[in-house]
């Protein structure tokens, strides 16, 4: 599965989806107003992928911050990678002492009931 | 759309690209994009150049803010500014503006011509030549205006209007409503006043600016991550539930600093359709504590359901408990049977 990257913008963040290797990475920031349309061609790749998973799955985030419409999106990732038959890893990058990213990843968490590993850079 | 406080390249920048998109919205204004442009960046220019910027000096002048001003009017773009200038230089400066002010085209191209050849720089980079293009470019006299500030310095405001067609020589705005208007800005200590429309690039544009009134240090904290985020969800929350008029989502948004404290106040027209259910879910999150909105919100985000404009209310629910619920709202509806909403949100 070949790779697919959408750079940064303003708005919306840099987004690497390695489906050969099981991985997923989003760095920035996300705040579109439609986040339909950005975020559909990466709701079709992870589609695209559940036919044929590797093992493992790992979504890496690594946020400076997002709005709520782009939550929606990520939970939708989320339940779309649990649906498939695979191993799930989320690594939820953030500063040691940057409580706003380190409470939404908890709120995930519970939310989602998923293993989400908080990891301080 | 008004804004008092830090001037620096990137403010200049980011008020270049919010003008540019929101007079390419307004097509009428699409032509006088560039001189526009051109025009903000003389003004912020002219802050920098005449404005006191030494370190020493800020202390003496520190509840001063500089003030730049872009106003589209039915027939004219208004662009003004507004900063300290040392009393000392204020009579040269005069004299420059008078002198650019009293000369016909012909004469403003040749003393261009003259002050390239042999101009000589001011101690702060830069000859009249800033002040001869922006006559230039908008075609009517610079407005200006001096007031005393204290024994060292004086507060110049300079404004410049540029008109849609060349016929028009009336101007729209007087230095002094320039004024009235900075002294009202000051006196509720608003730093950024944008009304207009909510909806494409204005929003990157609106958070960049607020993004750096909010970044210390080049980083933004985490309470300052919480309040930008706020922001975007009651920015966004204009063009969701807003009235469309002419394709346009116009509101106003101020952002207010009272006792080191940031206040965000948001106002526009909701759509009738849209309004009884909006109401109805407002008040219901604000009848809720603070743990009933997180597992409220909590229950949302684990609804797979993503509705067409993508957030199932949690962006209400963010700015309530964001702000640990320091917000009110109304709805007024007005004689024209239009619904009028508007909320205050206190930053943490």
């Amino acid at each position: 599965m070949e790779k697919l990257i959408i750079e940064d913008t303003k708005e919306t963040p840099y987004i690497e989806l390695d489906g050969a290797n099981g991985i997923f990475k989003f760095t920035g920031k996300s705040y579109p107003e439609n986040v339909n349309l950005i975020y559909s061609p990466v709701l079709s790749y992870i589609e695209e992928y559940g036919k044929n998973p590797k093992k493992q799955s790992i979504l890496e985030f690594k946020w400076l911050y997002f709005n709520t419409a782009t939550s929606k999106i990520i939970a939708s990732l989320v339940f779309m990678l649990k649906a498939i038959k695979t191993e799930l890893v989320i690594n939820w990058y953030c500063e040691l002492d940057f409580d706003t990213m380190i409470e939404k990843g908890e709120e995930f968490r519970d939310a989602l009931d998923i293993n989400l590993n908080i990891i301080n850079v | 759309m008004s804004y008092l406080g830090k001037f620096s390249d990137e403010i200049t920048t980011m008020l270049i690209n919010l003008s540019e998109n929101y007079l390419e919205e307004k097509n009428q204004f699409n032509k006088l994009n560039q001189k526009v442009s051109f025009l903000i960046a003389e003004c912020f220019q002219n802050v920098v150049r005449y404005g006191v910027y030494d370190d020493s000096e800020i202390q003496t002048v520190a509840d001063f803010k500089e003030f730049f001003q872009i106003k589209v009017l039915e027939n004219s773009v208004s662009i003004s500014s507004s900063n300290l200038v040392e009393n000392d230089s204020v009579k040269s400066l005069e004299e420059k503006i008078n002198l650019v002010n009293s000369l016909s085209e012909e004469e403003l191209k040749q003393l261009h011509r003259s002050v390239l050849e042999n101009g000589k720089l001011s101690t702060k980079g830069g000859a009249s030549l800033g002040l001869i293009d922006m006559v230039k470019k908008s075609g009517h006299p610079l407005k200006n205006l001096v007031t005393r500030f204290d024994d060292e310095y004086s507060q110049i405001y300079i404004g410049v209007e540029i008109s849609k067609s060349k016929d028009i020589k009336n101007i729209d705005i007087s230095i002094l409503d320039i004024e009235k208007e900075y002294k009202t800005l000051v006196d509720r200590n608003i730093l950024l006043l944008f009304k207009g429309d909510f909806s494409k690039g204005t929003v990157s544009d609106l958070v960049d600016m607020l993004n750096s009134n909010f970044t210390e240090n080049n980083k933004l904290s985490s309470n300052n991550t919480k309040n930008l985020i706020t922001i975007i969800e009651i920015i966004q929350n204009v063009s969701k539930h807003g009235k469309s008029i002419n394709g346009f989502n116009e509101g106003i948004i101020t952002l207010s600093n009272t006792n080191n404290k940031f206040q965000v106040e948001c106002a526009n027209y909701i759509s009738t359709e849209k309004y009884s259910e909006f109401k109805s879910f407002m008040d219901e999150i604000n009848s809720l504590s603070l743990d009933e909105i997180n597992l409220r919100y909590k229950m949302s985000l684990s609804n797979p359901i993503i509705s067409e404009k993508g957030n199932c209310g949690l962006g209400i629910m963010e700015i309530a408990r964001n702000s640990q619920k320091g917000y009110n709202y109304s709805f007024v509806e007005t004689s024209e049977k239009e619904i009028f909403y508007s909320i205050k949100v206190n930053l943490i």
